[in-house]
């Protein structure tokens, strides 16, 4: 699987409840199957590349970056797909 | 002799015509809305000082000062130049809104300024009104003068029924909730250094809560065990006691000695807690990361992107 | 922010000294531009 296989697939394993959003700003495995282990270590690897470029570029630390993009990516999740809260898995 | 009748000036929209007139106008004010009447004379007799005496109506006006919008600009004021002096007698000035990265407002004054015509900005100002509301609070400063001229101003200050909701809804930060009304004094400092303060307190008038659930706070909590009865006691912290010094250095730190006492009735069923929390932050970085959002106009985003690219580091106090 | 935590034990209250420093970054650009990715069109998200 490249990344842009796991790019064009990640709409449908969010739907389908294989995967969803953590407050560190990166994907996690709701339902463990290789599939969805594949997307979520691509996604994220491509994720973390770019929190990098914007830590950098405005001189602030990576984790901030993180927390940000997490807080971002679970409130722009739509209703029915998973979020991670306090370490369980909720449908938002 | 000279003698000039002059009458009133209505500025168009986004012209700021009225700069381009007066010589030594703050570079940083323009004004685009508004209408400016001026009634009064001007004379210039042979070989003596020019006099004159000119009343001034500012109704509605809108526009920028620095880093803040500022609308609803109402006053009325006599200017008068005379041996080489000049005063301004503010019968009243009014600013409906001012927004240098939170709302603030109304702002109303009334006083006098007096100086040397050589040396305007050192002059003397006193005055029987000032005040400004924040956050639902009304900060206002008792009749008083302060000499430009010398090294040292400073202004007594005091602070009623700020709403910490309010405060909270305006900071750059989401999940932060709380209720209470804070009351203060202060004593606000000026030298060349730029402002300061050293003698000042706060503290909340009743009970009240707090709900401090930031991704920031929680994340302190989640490495490290230690912190993690913090995040759990600030989650939903009901306080009796509330009250702080406040300092603030001509760096921009304000540093705050809080004490907060009370407790989270779901932790440790409700086991009291005080906390003494030292906490420090800088203000100018603060309102710089404020005007650079859209909790402000276009127009100020541009100034303080044009001021970051001449001088990153953000402005200190005595900045711009 | 570098917290410094004492956990002094007593029967009654718990006492916490805490030393918080917000280093206000501007984080506000950070915040833009993670918008800029955190979008259906990134394919990120």
């Amino acid at each position: 699987m490249t990344l842009s296989d796991a790019m064009s697939a990640l709409g449908t394993a969010k739907a389908s409840g294989l995967v969803g959003e953590k407050p560190d700003g990166y994907l996690g495995v709701v339902t463990s199957t290789p599939q969805a282990q594949e997307i979520t270590t691509l996604i994220n690897q491509a994720r973390r590349a770019e929190y990098q470029r914007i830590a950098q570029q405005n001189g602030t630390r990576l984790q901030d970056v993180e927390v940000i993009a997490g807080q971002k990516a679970i409130d722009k999740t739509t209703a029915g797909h998973y979020i991670q809260r306090n370490g369980a898995w909720v449908k938002k | 002799e000279l003698k000039t009748q002059l009458q009133s000036l209505k500025l168009q929209p986004a012209s700021n015509a009225l700069a381009q007139t007066l010589k030594h106008w703050p570079e940083t004010l323009e004004l685009h809305q508004g209408e400016i009447g001026l009634e009064g004379q001007i004379t210039v007799p042979a070989q003596k000082d020019p006099e004159a005496s000119v009343k001034i109506q500012l109704h509605n006006l809108a526009g920028e000062f620095n880093r803040s919008e500022l609308q609803g600009l109402e006053a009325h004021l006599t200017l008068e130049l005379y041996r080489q002096q000049m005063s301004a007698e503010i019968h009243q000035l009014r600013v409906q809104h001012l927004n240098p990265g939170f709302p603030l407002g109304p702002l109303s004054l009334s006083g006098r300024y007096w100086a040397y015509l050589d040396q305007p900005s050192r002059g003397l100002v006193s005055w029987q009104h000032a005040q400004l509301e924040a956050f639902g609070a009304k900060i206002w400063a008792p009749a008083s003068r302060i000499d430009l001229a010398s090294q040292r101003q400073a202004l007594n200050l005091h602070l009623r029924g700020l709403d910490i909701q309010k405060l909270f809804a305006a900071y750059p930060a989401q999940g932060l909730q709380g209720t209470g009304l804070i009351d203060g004094n202060f004593e606000l400092q000026h030298s060349p250094k730029g402002f300061s303060i050293d003698k000042g307190s706060l503290s909340a008038r009743s009970p009240g809560i707090l709900q401090l659930r930031s991704p920031q706070i929680q994340a302190m909590g989640a490495t490290n065990p230690a912190t993690r009865v913090v995040t759990q006691a600030l989650d939903n912290f009901h306080y009796q006691h509330l009250s702080s010094d406040i300092h603030y250095t001509t760096q921009g730190w304000l540093q705050l000695g809080l004490r907060l006492q009370g407790r989270n009735p779901e932790l440790e069923q409700g086991r009291p807690i005080h906390f003494s929390i030292q906490l420090e932050e800088n203000i100018p970085t603060l309102l710089t990361s404020l005007q650079l959002s859209d909790r402000v106009s276009e127009r100020i985003q541009q100034r303080v992107q044009q001021q970051l690219k001449n001088n990153p580091t953000p402005a200190t106090p005595t900045g711009d | 922010c570098t917290p410094r935590v004492e956990l002094a034990v007593a029967d009654k209250p718990i006492n916490i000294n805490l030393n918080v420093k917000i280093e206000h970054e501007i984080y506000i650009k950070v915040d833009k531009a993670l918008d800029n990715i955190i979008n259906e069109d990134s394919g990120l998200f």
